[in-house]
């Protein structure tokens, strides 16, 4: 695990600037509208939903196209055996 | 000492394999001179489309940069691409595989890349600088980040050119295979040239200069490497 | 023409019998795997996730999700690495299969680590800007990658004899592995970025309480195994698809 954090720590170079990460100024002073403001409701709880969502929904793409694959396998072994 | 003089001997074999695929490539190229008319008619349309299409507008440094190494990449690629096909396209692959081991074919085909690549790559920044009106103080500089960005170039895409060589039709799949590993070689460069552009000092470049030299370094010892697997049959 | 039916027994049979231990062992993996990853996701909502950080507010947690992905896409890049180097040393077939599982695994999770940042860096630091892509150096990276990779299939679709086929494309994807690292190297010098410990953002350990590290962990342990068990079906398939093949389509 430590390799793993070193990794992510690999790329350090600390330039002395204000850090991007939680600079308020960087925040619009704006009121978001739309679908902006629903996103940032409830503290923001919905971002966290959509991107479990986009893996959910990426594994599952990836097993029905694994799926796929075994269904042509099977049509192709029953008309190997029809013959 | 009989091991050294035999050391001494297979090193001097193995150079004079090299140089003769070098001369091999330099004489065929000066016979027909297709690559070199190719790409410097390829350079100089693309310079003039730039040209064109920018019309009076002045661009900033950055894009400069960019513009120009852009060009040369898809210079480079599509002069280098048929360095090995053109080998396979007249059943010369065999002869070679006869009388030279791969590392020589790939040490002479590199040498050779290096050299038409880097008059080429000299031929289009001299005739963009003079085009867009770009004065550069620093000239010497910008030969240096030129010529180890082509050292980067020829190491990656000439191993790459022999792997094209092996497939059915191999025209664009060059630039496909190439561009996604040449992505650290252009960022350096890019804002290298950018630096020089802006007088910004030799440090920085400095900097961008060992990144190169590495790259190109490893580029070439991997390609070593990984020649022979591509190579044999 | 073999005699199709009593082969596919024998087939099956000699398969049940030889691997049945195996075939245990890993099952129950897996069913680890589906255990230890349910109680990741219900941590990662469950547990607080205590940073009063004013732009990030709950989307810390998205740290249990997104950041797994760019780690088991450079683990499942680099795993197939090594398949290239066994096809290069023992031009075995099999080893080629597996680099292209690899492969695919990875671009998956490229494709995943790519849209969850997209989203999260939108409603977060992008938020009122309409800003969708902001290249970042592990965004260009993830993208990189993705190019890599694609370029690996347009190589493969191009040759014709499989052998010659295995070993080219693992040339190639050794010969990537050169350039990713100088990316890696590159990038961060030349753009910024949102991540922490780079471009002025304070270290990863510094914006992390030690109970979100508890669930980052092994979210990254259970996304591992999600990729292996997504590797290990696709191999198994190609595995009965070439055996079958040589019985019966010949």
């Amino acid at each position: 695990m430590t390799n793993m954090l070193y990794l992510f720590n690999l790329l350090t170079l600390l330039k002395g600037q204000q850090p991007k990460w939680s600079d308020p100024n960087s925040v619009p002073t704006a009121q978001p509208t739309g679908y902006e403001a629903m996103m940032v409701s409830d503290d923001k709880i919905w971002v966290v939903l959509a991107v479990v969502l986009i893996i959910w929904v990426g594994i599952l793409i990836y097993l029905f196209r694994t799926d796929q694959k075994i269904s042509t396998l099977e049509r192709a072994l029953h008309e190997a055996k029809q013959q | 000492m009989p091991h050294t003089t035999q050391t001494h001997s297979k090193l001097r074999y193995w150079f004079n394999g090299a140089y003769a695929v070098f001369e091999k490539d330099v004489r065929l190229e000066l016979r027909s001179r297709y690559a070199l008319n190719m790409l410097l008619m390829f350079i100089a349309s693309t310079l003039f489309l730039v040209v064109v299409s920018l019309g009076n507008e002045v661009i900033g440094t950055r894009v400069q940069a960019a513009l120009v190494w852009v060009i040369l990449l898809f210079g480079s690629v599509i002069g280098l691409g048929r360095g090995f096909v053109s080998e396979v396209d007249q059943g010369t692959v065999l002869l070679l595989q006869l009388h030279t081991r791969g590392s020589m074919v790939y040490a002479g085909k590199l040498a050779f890349n290096i050299v038409l690549l880097f008059l080429l790559n000299v031929l289009a920044l001299g005739a963009f600088l003079l085009l867009m009106n770009i004065s550069v103080e620093n000239l010497w500089q910008l030969a240096l980040v030129l010529f180890l960005g082509t050292l980067g170039l020829s190491g990656t895409t000439t191993l790459l050119a022999a792997m094209i060589a092996r497939t059915r039709n191999s025209g664009p799949l060059l630039a496909v295979l190439a561009f996604p590993l040449l992505i650290p070689l252009l960022m350096s460069v890019v804002a290298a040239t950018n630096t020089i552009l802006l007088n910004g000092g030799w440090e920085r470049i400095q900097e961008t200069c060992v990144t190169l030299v590495a790259f190109a370094g490893s580029v070439i010892s991997a390609s070593v490497l990984l020649f022979d697997y591509v190579w044999r049959e | 023409m073999c005699g199709g039916s009593d082969l596919a027994y024998n087939l099956g049979y000699g398969l049940s019998f030889s691997q049945s231990n195996m075939t245990l062992v890993v099952k129950r993996i897996k069913i680890g795997i589906a255990v230890w990853m349910t109680a990741v996701i219900l941590a990662a909502f469950v547990l607080s996730a205590a940073t009063k950080l004013p732009i990030l507010e709950q989307t810390a947690r998205n740290l249990y999700f997104h950041v797994p992905m760019w780690f088991t896409m450079m683990m499942a890049y680099f795993v197939s690495a090594y398949f290239a180097v066994q096809v290069l040393r023992t031009e075995d077939l099999v080893w080629d299969m597996k680099v292209v599982e690899a492969t695919r695994i990875a671009m998956l999770f490229g494709v995943l680590g790519m849209l969850t940042g997209i989203v999260w860096s939108r409603f977060t630091w992008f938020l009122g800007t309409g800003k969708w892509w902001g290249s970042d150096p592990k965004q260009m990276m993830a993208a990189v990658q993705l190019l890599i990779s694609g370029a690996y299939f347009v190589l493969r679709s191009a040759l014709d004899n499989p052998r010659l086929r295995a070993r080219i494309s693992a040339v190639y994807t050794l010969f990537s592995v050169v350039s990713m690292i100088f990316l890696l190297y590159v990038l961060p010098r030349l753009t910024e970025s949102l991540h922490p410990g780079t471009g002025g953002n304070p270290a990863f350990d510094k914006i992390t309480d030690p109970t979100m590290r508890l669930v980052f962990y092994p979210a990254i342990l259970g996304f591992f195994g999600i990729a292996w068990w997504l590797f290990d079906q696709r191999v198994r398939l190609a595995r009965v698809e070439e055996d079958t093949e040589g019985f019966y389509i010949q």
